[in-house]
């Protein structure tokens, strides 16, 4: 674990940066829904200071209730979706949710579930692989509703849709290789989606019809799910996956779909994807796309991995860095000026801020790396670290609040270049 | 209601005073006599409907007033357009009707509306009816009971009852007639003061065509209130404003002797002035002073004025009184805490936050400040944001209990911005005016990005159309060019004459004939979205104007160039539009 | 029809002037499947002709082939909307904004519709229809997440491509469903080059000088070059208002009448006076004056965060190097406020009234040292 190690160094600020991501989401969550970019920061600094976690799925086949249109398609499949897994048994990590879901295949009891976790870490998956082992292909469609937030998921629906399907009995004729225990399932993807309304209403159904019904209830955030439910639900933690167990999986897929990736794409893979196993499959997938294209194919570059992930690469953060006035012996970066006008501090970090924005970097992302980049800098004083947090952190609520991202961005750095040149 | 009938000396010291001393002839009105005149002469003007010539009851000077009246409506050529039907004998009206037949008095509280009205129909021989709040007031009451009561006059004369006198209906707080719809209170004294008017003279025709015969006094405190609107246009509006603090004092020092009481003028003077010209409020006061003690003095008033006036108020008054300070009083001590209540107190009943909210930022600026003028305005916009953020979280997220904490968002501009001048305090409307224009403009760009070619459209969305585009694409439609007859154009010019048009034509742009205020003819372009390079009335400097004979010449062209292309099918020039362009590449 | 922004875009990969790595990458892409893609970048640097020139690539001169269609939509609440839409036989256009507070329904309905029809186009270079959402970042949280499982559901019948600002505004897991395609804004060379090219084409002269103005001045932005381009020659068919000593070409100090010599939409010159308003005089009387212009712009349709962000850029531009810092702390600060709040003038004023003050208090510090 590469991250971690470095990680060690400025142990006061890894917790920091924990205590701090930590706040965050609520503070989002009270003035506005969380966005995923809150959650980002978040799960990230859980990756790099919490233990291990093992991954989710294993390869095989396609499967899962989308209909039998796509399945023409085998080639031009997500590898998403083309390495779902489809038993229990292949989601060989998660340890301790499988092992409690593995138990309910034998003794046909299940209550009722909620996952929460951040995206990509197997909910769905593990939920659907459950269910066809459950049933089998024959009963699954009779036995299993599948509703998202791409359903209209309103009062009435829950009123009908759901408490209709809720309400039928099971039929007994099954196949004899499936326990097919003798209730439906009815899972709710994205449930933190739903209105308070609608989560209520369930609740009332979760209860009369609990002997022929399971719900399973998947979300993002488990505080958008109202107490009620929650409470009539166990409850399964999804934790992002580690970097060990994402690099077998990814491994794997490569050989499988004869990628050639080499160890620095692969490490970058990682890194970018955030612990977050479905868009590490994704970027693979387009990076493999992108280079198998040329002619003749060339193997992944962690360059490519990087654009496809979005993140502001290395040079163009340093060079950001440099107009803050980070790094040893800075001086005035001479931006290419043809008079012979001086350029003051603040005009310099504007202009390398206009560059950054200009290139169409996400402001977001390039605040998650000026964190990185800052608060790991040996050089760089505690004071100042303090107070580069605390704007970060005020910048990133502004962004999630849906303020403008270069003027943000610019009060950031203005900011973040004061509080150096303070400390210096 | 009907306190005609003199005291009786036992009970006179249960009564109110306010009862006691309500004025009972026309003399005893107090405040501005100029308002009261007006108000007496539009009833007089009924006389000749109600009464039918039986002048005993009109008074020399009224009949005076009316000769004034009436000759100064012929000085404003407003004679003829009052008789809709052209009566030769009533030149007025068919019935002998004033033009409006609705007298809608407005003003704050406690000035003595009611009681001017239920004067005013007493000296001029009525009797009253009043509705107010506290009676059911759907459309349906006023359909029964007002007309009943208007209609029900030739009962009681010859019945001999009730004083043998015809009714006048006093509608009071009008203004809380809430309710929209076709059967609200408004709209059907509207009704009843409509129908019927157009008629001709005969009535008997059925119970719903006769028209209205009797005066109807309508009494606010809100002129503008929404419920109003349909009533203005057919009113005579008497405003109300204050009496002075002389004549009020001068009627306390009057009461207060006749009661007893002794009191000196400044202490008095500084009641009227808590009381802001309220005299009810004054003589409630008074009385309770009264029983305890013998004089009025200082102690006594200050103890008594707490929480005088409950009344609803509107928003402009709140507005006001975030304005200006009350009299001062002497060594204030207390003040303070007792303003927030004061005005969370005037902000609730009034309700209207956002009209308040306005009404604040419209006047800031503009209030006196002597020290800190930054601080001050900075400390008012948090507070804005503070009511903003308030009231974006209740819209959206229908967070009710934080309607709780909106009246605090008003109560700091007191501290900031009181002062004891009163500045005319601006109704506010600007913002109000100002989203007008944007809807205005903003139907401007729909109609163009609704006719703009589809590649255009997948290139420039949303606010781009009205940061970028338009500004750039009126420069585009302007050329220089000279006013000559196309024949003699000289070739640069006809090249850019061609691609203007082509131009044009793309973009649905048109001119379209006009004339202006001065009646001289322009051409206007079509949607006129030359109104985004227009600000503050002005044209952008650096364009060349565009004059009529150019605009002309223009749009015969483009006229003559829509008749080539619709003749000339299938065949696309260099200037054609971008759809064909597209099927000749397909 | 033939304006000078529209006229000689590119139609095909081939023609595009920059960017050539990310357009050999969507050749490259086209030629295999293709995934759902993010496009993003700043406005006018070419997302939408990327990826119009990607469509072509994909299905050939058809996707030129557009026409418009009345749809409409039925939201849960029983109301009708009607909603143009720009479509060929391979793909639709969708603008979330025309849909205002039903994008969801309206996503959803499109979606699902194309998603469960297979292609009518037996010829078809692909499979798959395509549907464009513009301004994605502005679509609702709840469409956005009305998206994600479609996207991932249907992904034999339907491609989706987003164009957006920025993927701030993008929840994750949209993000982690597409392949995110960067279109950073040209350089100014580049734009240069692009206004050379249509200046030739053309035939009119261009200065050297004049184009370069023309790209500073738009700000990376090309549609915005290319329509000034054409602004400025109908106005000055020989560009000789424009010096080529100006002083955003010398990159000498500018002074107000130099900002306001270029070609810039008259909103962006009369925010422009604003801000000489504001640092001109401070007094409650200027900033009620200040108030009126506000209200001219937002009259004007100008969205109020480009109204902060124009006038605090003038404003950096103008005032000393001490205060810039704090301009920029409080635009950030106030438009901030904007988003939260819904009454921009309230925002704006304050953000006038607090650079009054903060300019003030540094003429006095002078003043006293």
């Amino acid at each position: 674990m590469a991250p971690s190690s470095t990680t060690q160094k400025v142990d006061a600020f890894a917790m920091m940066r924990q205590a701090a991501a930590g706040k965050k989401p609520s503070a989002a969550a009270e003035a506005s829904p969380p966005k995923a970019s809150g959650s980002g920061s978040s799960s990230k600094a859980a990756n790099s200071g919490g233990p291990a976690v093992a991954p989710m799925f294993k390869p095989k086949g396609s499967g899962l209730g989308a209909g039998p249109k796509h399945v023409a398609d085998v080639e031009n499949q997500p590898w998403v979706e083309k390495y779902r897994p489809k038993n229990l048994e292949e989601v060989s990590a998660q340890d301790h949710t499988v092992q409690v879901l593995k138990k309910t295949l034998g003794n046909s009891n299940l209550p009722h579930m909620l996952f929460y976790g951040p995206p990509g870490t197997g909910k769905t998956s593990t939920i659907l692989a459950l269910c066809k082992q459950l049933f089998g292909p024959e009963l699954f469609r009779s036995r299993v509703l599948e509703l998202n937030a791409s359903d209209e998921r309103g009062i009435s629906v829950v009123r009908d849709k759901i408490k209709n399907f809720a309400k039928t009995t099971v039929t007994t004729n099954h196949d004899p290789n499936y326990p097919a225990p003798p209730f439906k399932i009815i899972i709710l993807d994205e449930a933190d989606s739903m209105t308070q309304d609608a989560q209520s209403a369930l609740r009332r159904i979760m209860e009369s019809h609990s002997r022929i019904t399971r719900f399973c209830l998947i979300c993002n955030y488990v505080t958008r799910i109202i107490e009620p439910i929650t409470s009539r639900c166990s409850k399964f933690r999804f934790k992002p996956l580690d970097v060990s167990s994402t690099e077998l999986r990814l491994k794997e897929i490569c050989l499988k779909e004869n990628v050639d990736c080499p160890d620095d794409a692969l490490r970058a893979l990682i890194k970018t994807s955030d612990g977050d196993l479905r868009r590490a499959i994704t970027y693979l997938q387009s990076a493999s796309r992108l280079h198998s294209a040329t002619t003749p194919p060339t193997p992944l570059t962690a360059i490519s991995v990087q654009e496809i992930g979005g993140v502001v690469p290395d040079g163009v953060m340093a060079e950001l860095a440099k107009a803050l006035g980070v790094e040893s012996g800075a001086e005035d970066v001479e931006m290419g000026e043809p008079s012979g006008r001086t350029v003051g501090a603040f005009e310099t970090v504007q202009r390398a801020v206009e560059k950054v924005v200009r290139e169409g970097y996400s402001a977001t992302q390039v605040l998650t790396q000026l964190h990185d980049l800052l608060i790991l800098d040996p050089l760089v004083s505690p004071r100042a670290k303090a107070k580069i947090a605390l704007t970060l952190g005020e910048t990133d609520k502004c962004l999630t609040d849906g303020a403008d991202e270069e003027l943000q961005l610019l009060n950031a750095c203005a900011k973040i270049r004061k509080a150096v040149s303070e400390a210096a | 209601m009907d306190e005609d009938t003199p005291q009786d000396p036992a009970d006179v010291d249960s009564t109110l005073w306010t009862d006691r001393y309500r004025p009972k002839r026309f003399t005893d009105l107090l405040g501005d006599e100029r308002v009261h005149r007006s108000a007496l002469l539009w009833l007089k003007e009924w006389d000749q409907c109600v009464f039918k010539g039986s002048n005993s009851k009109t008074s020399g000077a009224a009949a005076e007033l009316k000769r004034e009246r009436r000759k100064k409506r012929a000085r404003d050529g407003k004679f003829d357009g009052a008789a809709d039907a052209g009566d030769g004998e009533q030149a007025a009206d068919p019935f002998g009707r004033p033009h409006e037949k609705i007298l809608l008095l407005c003003g704050p509280p406690g000035l003595g509306k009611t009681t001017l009205a239920y004067v005013l129909a007493r000296q001029a021989g009525y009797q009253v009816l009043e509705v107010n709040a506290s009676d059911d007031r759907t459309g349906k009451v006023v359909e029964d009971r007002i007309r009943n009561a208007l209609e029900s006059r030739a009962l009681t004369m010859d019945g001999g009852m009730a004083g043998n006198k015809p009714t006048c209906v006093v509608v009071d707080e009008v203004d809380g007639a809430g309710g929209g719809g076709e059967s609200s209170f408004v709209r059907t004294l509207v009704k009843l003061v409509t129908e019927g008017s157009s008629t001709k003279k005969y009535k008997g025709k059925g119970k719903k065509d006769r028209p209205l015969l009797r005066p109807i006094i309508c009494i606010c405190n809100d002129l503008y209130a929404p419920v109003l609107r349909p009533l203005r246009p057919l009113a005579k509006i008497v405003r109300f404003s204050p009496p002075t603090n002389t004549m009020l004092v001068s009627r306390l020092k009057n009461i207060c002797t006749e009661e007893g009481l002794g009191a000196d003028a400044k202490n008095l003077t500084m009641l009227a002035e808590v009381a802001e010209g309220d005299l009810r409020s004054c003589l409630n006061t008074l009385q309770f002073i009264k029983r305890r003690s013998t004089i009025v003095d200082e102690a006594a008033i200050r103890s008594t004025v707490v929480g005088l006036k409950d009344t609803g108020t509107s928003s402009t008054q709140v507005i006001e009184r975030l304005f200006k300070k009350p009299p001062r009083k002497k060594g204030g001590g207390g003040t303070d805490d007792r303003y927030v209540n004061r005005i969370v107190r005037d902000v609730q009943t009034s309700g209207e936050y956002e009209k308040i909210s306005q009404g604040c930022f419209e006047n800031y600026l503009g209030a006196r400040q002597l020290t800190d003028t930054w601080p001050r305005i900075l400390e008012a916009t948090d507070w804005l944001f503070l009511y903003d953020r308030l009231d974006g979280r209740l819209r959206s997220d229908r967070d009710y209990e934080l309607l709780a904490y909106v009246p605090y968002a008003f109560v700091p501009w007191y501290k900031l911005f009181s002062s004891h001048t009163s500045a005319t305090m601006e109704f506010p409307k600007t913002d109000y005016e100002a989203y007008l224009k944007r809807v205005a403009h903003q139907e401007i760009v729909q109609t163009f990005t609704a006719s703009m070619p589809h590649a255009l459209k997948t290139l420039f969305t949303g606010p781009n159309i009205v940061a970028e585009l338009l500004p750039l694409l009126n420069r585009i439609i302007a050329p220089d060019l000279k006013p000559v007859n196309s024949q003699l154009i000289k070739a640069e010019e006809r090249a850019v004459m061609l691609k203007l048009i082509s131009t044009m034509l793309g973009m649905k742009l048109s001119f379209v004939q006009d004339k202006n205020e001065d009646g001289q003819l322009t051409y206007k372009l079509d949607p006129p979205i030359d109104v985004f390079i227009h600000f503050d009335g002005k044209r952008a400097s650096d364009m060349a104007p565009s004059r009529y004979a150019v605009r002309h010449l223009i749009t015969r062209e483009m006229e003559a160039e829509e008749i080539r292309r619709s003749q000339g099918e299938g065949v696309t020039n260099n200037a054609s539009d971008i759809i064909a362009a597209y099927n000749m590449c397909a | 029809m033939s304006l000078l922004v529209d006229k000689w875009r590119p139609k095909t990969l081939d023609e595009l002037a920059y960017h050539e790595d990310l357009s050999e990458r969507l050749r490259a892409l086209a030629q295999t499947d293709f995934p759902h893609t993010l496009f993003y970048g700043p406005s006018g640097a070419g997302k939408k002709t990327r990826i119009m020139c990607t469509l072509k690539e994909l299905f050939g001169p058809g996707v030129d082939k557009l026409r418009i269609e009345q749809r409409t939509f039925l939201t849960p609440s029983k109301r009708k909307i009607e909603i143009n839409v720009v479509q060929s036989n391979y793909h639709i256009e969708l603008t979330p904004s025309d849909a205002g507070n039903w994008d969801r329904s309206v996503v959803q309905e499109v979606l699902k519709d194309i998603a469960q029809t297979q292609q009518v186009d037996l010829n078809a270079k692909k499979r798959f229809k395509v549907v464009i959402i513009n301004e994605a970042d502005l679509l609702s949280r709840d469409a956005q997440s009305a998206l994600r499982r479609t996207m991932e559901k249907f992904t034999a019948n339907l491609r989706v491509i987003l164009c957006a600002n920025s993927t701030s505004r993008i929840i994750g897991p949209i993000r982690s469903r597409c392949l995110l395609l960067r279109v950073g804004a040209p350089s100014e060379a580049e734009i240069c080059k692009v206004l050379a090219y249509a200046a030739k084409k053309e035939r009119l002269s261009l200065p050297e000088h004049v184009a370069t103005l023309l790209a500073r001045i738009s700000q990376g932005n090309l549609r915005r070059a290319l329509l000034s381009l054409e602004a400025l020659h109908t106005q000055d068919p020989t560009f000789k208002t424009v010096s080529a000593s100006h002083s955003l070409l010398t990159g000498t100090k500018q002074s107000a009448s130099d900002l306001d010599s270029v070609p810039r939409p008259d909103w962006e010159k009369y925010a422009g006076r604003a801000a000489e308003k504001i640092l001109g005089e401070q007094t409650p009387e200027r900033l009620l004056e200040v108030r009126g212009m506000l209200y001219e712009l937002l009259v004007h349709c100008i969205p109020a965060p480009l109204i902060i962000s124009t006038i605090s850029k003038r404003l950096m531009d103008r005032v000393d190097e001490e205060i810039k810092a704090d301009v920029v702390y409080w635009a950030a600060f106030y438009e901030h406020r904007l988003r939260l709040g819904s009454k921009p003038i309230f925002h704006l004023e304050a953000f006038c009234a607090r650079i009054m003050s903060v300019y003030k208090q540094h003429l006095l510090g002078i003043g006293f040292d």
